[in-house]
């Protein structure tokens, strides 16, 4: 990710995390999904989880380290009609164990989503163009945010 | 006898998964599940019933000898080693993720043949004596 896009989509979720509107706070344990007391999230939550985290559109992922890492994704719920924020915060070193917090984004924050997507759609536009020119070596230099990518793929690029 | 590396959790699970893979596998049929969401289901997809239950809950609660986790990106693997006393029997379990949240997860459980009991009762062993010591 351009470090601009990236400083960008910071900042967006450190406004987020300001509002603090947590919707679901879980925790991915190194045998499945557990509460802050070890217990398995009953099943009207994992169905939230799943929702949120699997079954919804990813706008742009990254990592940022402060101290302790953690990946953040900004999703959309088609369902609810209403942006996320997805932060994964690494327990160890190797991100085997994550306390992750949904945030929903407050609608006067959608703006500024807008315009995220905006400088990562341009981005590509002159990616492609560069790509097209044959002047770009390739290799993944130009990925503002591919939805498909794991976060450790998503990461400083 | 193969002599297991007690002290090194990675290659421990290498060696038991090499051990239990040349078994007979009508002798040491793997106990295999799915974890999806809040439910247990099994490879077909139907929901676990009663007998499978008894014998998953007997593994998920039994203690850890040892621990082991392994992460490749998304793709993670857990290992569990478990002890259950009224089968004087080790089992290992790995735990192998099917998407990067942790939603949906394969485990498959492999009975150690006895024969490697005396070197795993050394792990049981140590963990007692270290707890001894703690308290």
């Amino acid at each position: 990710m351009r470090k601009a896009i990236k400083d960008q989509a910071a900042k967006l979720a450190a406004a987020i995390r300001e509002t603090d509107n947590r919707e679901i706070e879980y925790r991915i344990g190194s045998f499945g999904l557990e509460l802050a007391d070890g217990s398995r999230p009953p099943a009207h939550m994992l169905r939230r989880i799943q929702q949120l985290s699997i079954q919804s559109e990813t706008v742009c992922q990254w990592a940022e380290a402060n101290g302790a890492r953690r990946d953040c994704k900004l999703v959309y719920s088609a369902p609810d009609g209403a942006y996320y924020l997805g932060e994964y915060r690494w327990l160890d070193n190797n991100g085997l164990r994550y306390d992750v917090v949904y945030y929903q984004v407050p609608k006067h924050l959608e703006p500024q989503i807008r315009s995220l997507q905006k400088a990562m759609a341009q981005e590509l536009g002159v990616c492609s163009q560069v790509s097209a020119n044959g002047s770009d070596s390739g290799g993944g230099g130009c990925s503002p945010c591919a939805p498909a990518a794991s976060f450790t793929e998503a990461s400083d690029a | 006898m193969r002599k297991l590396n007690i002290d090194n959790p990675a290659k421990l699970f290498a060696q038991l998964s090499a051990i239990t893979n040349a078994c007979d596998p009508n002798d040491y049929a793997p106990l295999e599940y799915y974890i999806q969401g809040a439910k247990i289901e099994l490879p077909d997809e139907s929901p676990a019933t009663g007998d499978w239950l008894l014998a998953i809950k007997a593994v998920e609660l039994a203690d850890d000898l040892v621990q082991h986790a392994e992460s490749n990106g998304a793709m993670r693997r857990s290992f569990r080693l478990v002890y259950l006393a009224p089968l004087e029997t080790y089992f290992w379990g790995g735990y192998y993720w099917r998407d990067p949240v942790g939603f949906t997860i394969l485990v498959r459980w492999h009975r150690i043949p006895k024969t490697f009991n005396a070197q795993l009762d050394q792990i049981r062993q140590r963990n007692t004596d270290r707890r001894c010591g703690d308290a």
